[in-house]
């Protein structure tokens, strides 16, 4: 009988090791250009308010219906038993043929940032923001590689809750991009709706943040044909301020645009945000 | 049945089996438990009356110390509670978040006399039970490649089968009547088992939230968890001999390697802290439940409910501390940046339930 117990352990343990290994095999790696960017806040896996679905799926076939090669995800770690213990960006790269980068450690608090890349991924950090009154705040910086040219992509996922920190954030992901060599994307969830909560209603032309971000870079989804006030979080209407547009895709000034390749994807039955994305090529 | 030192009786085996495929179950969900408050109480909605069932999770131990003073736990008992968490089992799948709850819930009691029941019949070998349990769950999430088995068509169709291959070597095994009653006052060994299902579900059972946890290795961390869950076993099965020789080691090893894992970020230092953390536990698991101890029901419902209260307040905290601006204002203090100290403390009330079960033993 002990044979029967240890094979079965032996059984058991070489095909979890070999299943986890082969669900980790490094996908196959494009190049190219010109491709599609999305920035998307997948809510920690659940669709919108107290539905309690799980989003994976629905976010998967997005992802692949919109035909994007670079996706920022925020709200991504799942590795917690309040996501069920799931490390959705694993799935998600495992389903769509995508390298990935997720960051921080999550011990250290944060609700997750991560890249999702049809091209290989060089390098990858995560920076600390500076968050002196609210949750911990990073930004990823990946260097991704499109076959013969490098670039950088940055995600984050700004403070909500402390104005000033909000900005302190902005001028770090700006200070990050001052020092970069290679063009560059800046993308995600930057919730600068907090100008409403100082003096509403306020236009988001007159939000700090708004217009740090707009002197230092392209709005890559208006100038693509997205409208500026396009709403793509459904979290503040419970909040008492208006929904707005506070997800984004910052570019340097190498980029060109694709003329009308702006979308807007996805809602509450997925995520408490919508997806917003465009075409890019250099 | 009888045990002779060294020996596996086939019955013996099944229990084995029925002991650990339950702990996978009864593992997934907790965490489903703990998900599903979260999304209902911290998820956009505001607090609901969802939040008590919270307070229900681990509850069956102590209702069953509790009922089995008045209702004695026959072959019949056994097979209504099985039935209960079979059902719970599949009902978990249904699509309204409150009822999923419920049944996540409803399924941890009625499972729990069985889980007793196999916990004093192996006694120390009961750790066996928990290897497969543990290596059960890494097979699923490599099959799953770490999604929950509520995230799409396909794992929830597995889900459904294994819940139908559980329930029916479930009812084979009882069906050979060697389950046994008990008296509630024996069942003080349990509460290591509390310890352990509470680190097991929130890190040690999940090589992902390990990865996560320091961004390392998802297969180094599930190649070295399976070393250790092996290495374990043997000694459990093959050398009792070294583990009593060197038993004074067990504990420190553990701490300082749970430590090592919660704090240490040098990828080489990591792994070998997780070998050593899987392998103590279960060493430390083996060691808790070989004890018998018979005493006042009083006392047990005590501490049964005492670990229990613990597990879920430290749960509690643990996974609302990436959240603590959303928590209510007298709790925020409590919960800026503690994730390491409570994963820390929920880690600690394994060794600390053996070490009261040694402590007040009347045989080893």
């Amino acid at each position: 009988m002990k044979r029967v117990l240890y094979t079965g352990f032996l059984v058991m343990g070489v095909l979890s090791v070999l299943l986890i290994g082969y669900n980790n095999l490094p996908p196959a790696a494009d190049t190219g250009t010109s491709f599609g960017v999305m920035s998307y806040n997948v809510h920690l896996y659940y669709d919108a308010g107290t539905g309690g679905g799980n989003n994976l799926e629905l976010v998967r076939d997005l992802i692949r219906d919109s035909g994007v090669k670079v996706v920022g995800l925020q709200e991504s770690e799942g590795n917690r038993a309040v996501s069920s213990n799931q490390d959705g960006v694993r799935w998600l790269s495992g389903q769509l043929g995508m390298y990935f980068y997720s960051g921080p450690d999550s011990r250290d608090d944060v609700w997750g940032v991560s890249l999702l890349s049809e091209f290989p991924i060089l390098e990858a950090e995560t920076v600390a923001l500076p968050s002196e009154e609210a949750l911990n705040r990073v930004a990823i910086v990946v260097t991704l590689d499109l076959g013969d040219q490098l670039i950088t992509v940055i995600n984050t996922h700004l403070t909500f809750q402390s104005p000033s920190d909000q900005l302190g954030q902005v001028d770090s992901i700006i200070a990050i991009t001052d020092d970069l060599t290679t063009p560059y994307i800046v993308m995600g969830d930057f919730n600068t709706v907090l100008a409403q909560s100082e003096e509403s209603p306020r236009d988001i032309t007159e939000d700090p943040s708004y217009i740090a971000l707009t002197e230092a870079y392209r709005d890559g989804y208006v100038e693509a044909g997205g409208a500026a006030d396009e709403t793509t979080s459904y979290f503040f209407e419970s909040e008492g301020l208006a929904n707005a547009r506070i997800d984004y895709i910052w570019l340097s000034s190498e980029w060109t645009v694709g003329a009308s390749s702006a979308q807007v994807l996805g809602d509450e039955s997925i995520s408490d945000h919508r997806a917003i994305a465009i075409v890019v090529s250099l | 049945m009888i045990r002779r030192e060294g020996e596996l009786e086939y019955d013996e085996l099944l229990m084995i089996l029925l002991g650990g495929f339950s702990i996978f179950w009864y593992i997934r969900m907790f965490v489903h438990t703990v998900a599903m408050v979260f999304i209902l109480n911290f998820g956009g909605g505001g607090l609901n009356a969802s939040v008590l069932l919270f307070f229900a999770t681990l509850s069956g131990f102590l209702y069953v110390a509790i009922s089995s003073l008045y209702y004695p736990h026959t072959d019949r008992f056994y097979q209504i509670s099985i039935g209960i968490a079979f059902a719970s089992l599949l009902l978990t799948l249904v699509s309204n978040p409150v009822l999923s709850l419920a049944f996540a819930v409803l399924f941890q009691i009625a499972i729990t006399p069985l889980l007793i029941s196999t916990l004093l019949i192996l006694q120390k070998r009961f750790a066996l039970a928990a290897a497969v349990g543990i290596l059960s769950n890494f097979a699923v999430l490599g099959l799953t490649n770490f999604s929950s088995l509520y995230a799409t068509s396909s794992t929830r169709l597995l889900h459904f089968f294994f819940v139908i291959i559980w329930y029916v070597s479930t009812m084979f095994v009882t069906g050979r009547h060697i389950i046994r009653t008990y008296d509630a006052t024996e069942m003080s060994s349990t509460s290591a088992l509390i310890g352990f299902l509470g680190i097991f579900a929130i890190m040690f059972g999940f090589p992902n939230v390990l990865a996560a946890w320091n961004q390392s290795s998802v297969f180094i961390i599930t190649f070295v968890s399976v070393v250790g869950i092996l290495a374990s076993s043997y000694l459990i099965m093959d050398r009792p001999d070294l583990i009593r020789r060197y038993q004074l080691y067990i504990l420190p090893t553990y701490l300082v390697s749970l430590i090592g894992v919660i704090f240490l970020k040098i990828d080489f230092l990591y792994y070998a802290a997780i070998l050593l953390v899987v392998l103590s536990a279960f060493l430390l698991l083996s060691q808790a439940t070989r004890i018998k101890r018979e005493g006042s029901i009083k006392m047990l419902g005590i501490r049964m409910g005492g670990v229990q209260f613990l597990v879920l307040l430290l749960t509690f905290f643990q996974i609302a501390t990436p959240f603590w601006t959303g928590m209510p204002a007298p709790l925020q203090p409590l919960l800026v940046e503690t994730t390491r100290l409570y994963t820390l403390i929920i880690g600690l009330i394994l060794p600390s339930s053996g070490m009261i079960a040694y402590k007040w033993r009347d045989e080893i």
